[in-house]
């Protein structure tokens, strides 16, 4: 049942199963990855936040996974792409420094906009979604890519809001965008659920009109609903509901086989058994969207 | 396509909202209010879970009022820009004493060492470049004590405790 991990003879080999790097995770990471963990599923990689890092002085945690084969992604949270202005060079040198402190086969951001104005809003922000902004993202997605030794992934976000002036819809968007910059995607399903939900549209549609042949890896997340709208706080489980939009999204494009899923918790976090299990959940839907009859 | 227009008004306008989600400006037009104030309150809410996991102890000596009291301090005010989680903790620390919200003695023994290290800014926290020596008295329940840190920075820190 444990046949999940076929790495394509490709130039790009999938990712196979991955988790969000966190101080708190760092432990149970670590006895995962040495196998010390008999339950856990094998882990393929880590995604770092990247502005969380100083590549001239890598946790020796991160280091030692590095040596233990597992590949390491750094995810951005502070370019700003979605912003009006330019990305900043200084931020971008240093996601290409890390990258290629830790080898990474790529690196990841998001098409959203965390300050304006001289503020930050310490949460990632959805631009209006219109064709002019499409292109002003896919810019300076391209400005950072220039300064980068690897592709640089766009993550989809969830929002909490539209802009008045939106006239596209999400996966409209995010393809122009892409389309635009020639980028890949980092899919959050989780993100796209999030979204649907509070929107009242069913997930799985929205799911499979994603510019899906663009997909890089897959990230997979919980929150809670609050006064009936849904919060990605990435506190909570993966939703079944999400895994489950995992299992389907493989059923219907199965050349999705190979890329790469990871789980993101980010507060509350649960027992090691429980982090064990929920891993081993998703990697099974994996497996089962991998073509077993 | 010429985006330097277009970046322009999209400059204006992120601005804009951005001051009412985090700078508590009103809302802009032709936006629905209501959804602004929640947004402006999930970010608050983000930042009130972000300062509660990195100061345990002073979410915890706030028992159930942490929230509602970091909503009130955080409405108006945006985090600081430098500085992280600790800037923000600096500045509601601040807040709480000006609103006469007792501080227990482990807060303020904290504090003095963040503020040790670092000086307080306009735009926040900044690591000090110049030697400085600071006090802080500090009621305990096995009565007052004084704390006095020398800091030179890059070479030496040491805090004195003065008292029983």
């Amino acid at each position: 049942m444990r046949r999940m991990w076929r790495f394509a003879v490709t130039p790009k080999p999938g990712l196979g199963l991955g988790i969000g790097w966190r101080r708190e995770l760092a432990v149970l990471i670590d006895r995962i990855a040495c196998g010390d963990e008999p339950d856990a599923p094998r882990l393929g990689f880590v995604e770092i936040i990247a502005e969380d890092f100083d590549p001239r002085r890598l946790e020796p945690a991160i280091e030692r996974l590095m040596g233990l084969g597992v590949r390491v992604i750094p995810h951005g949270v502070g370019l700003s792409l979605g912003s009006a202005d330019r990305p900043d060079p200084r931020r971008i040198e240093h996601l290409a420094k890390l990258a290629e402190r830790v080898k990474a086969p790529l690196v990841s951001e998001h098409a959203a906009f965390v300050r304006a104005g001289g503020l930050e809003s310490g949460h990632l922000l959805p631009p209006p979604q219109t064709r002019e902004m499409a292109e002003i993202l896919a810019e300076n997605i391209r400005a950072a890519r220039s300064m980068l030794p690897v592709p640089l992934a766009i993550e989809n976000i969830s929002c909490l809001f539209d802009w008045p002036e939106s006239n596209l819809g999400e996966s409209e968007f995010l393809t122009l965008v892409l389309d635009r910059a020639d980028a890949p995607l980092l899919l959050d399903v989780e993100n796209v659920y999030a979204n649907a939900r509070n929107r009242g549209h069913p997930a799985i549609d929205r799911l499979l009109e994603m510019p899906l042949e663009r997909t890089a890896y897959v990230h997979l997340g919980g929150g809670v609903e609050v006064d009936g709208v849904y919060h990605d706080t990435h506190t909570e489980p993966v939703p079944q509901a999400v895994v489950s939009l995992l299992r389907r999204l493989g059923e219907a494009r199965p050349e999705l086989a190979e890329v790469g899923v990871m789980v993101e918790r980010d507060g509350q976090f649960p027992t090691f058994a429980a982090t064990i299990a929920e891993l081993s959940d998703v990697a099974r839907a994996m497996a089962r969207s991998g073509g077993e009859p | 396509m010429n985006t330097s227009d277009t970046r322009a008004s999209l400059r204006v306008k992120q601005a804009e909202l951005m001051r009412a989600l985090v700078a508590g400006a009103p809302s802009p037009q032709g936006w629905n209010g209501a959804r602004v104030e929640l947004v402006a309150r999930t970010l608050r809410d983000k930042r009130a879970r972000t300062l509660a996991d990195h100061w345990p102890g002073l979410a915890r000596s706030l028992g159930s009022e942490f929230s509602s009291r970091f909503h009130m301090y955080a409405e108006g005010i945006c985090a600081p820009t430098v500085g992280g989680v600790d800037a923000d903790a600096m500045r509601f620390i601040g807040w709480l004493g000006r609103h006469g919200v007792e501080i227990s003695p482990a807060i303020v023994n904290r504090r003095f060492r963040v503020l040790l290290q670092n000086r307080l800014a306009s735009d926040g926290l900044r690591p000090r470049k110049l030697p400085a020596i600071k006090a802080c008295v500090l009621d305990g329940p096995h009565g007052r004590r004084v704390l006095i840190g020398v800091v030179l920075p890059g070479v030496f820190c040491r805090i004195l405790r003065v008292g029983r």
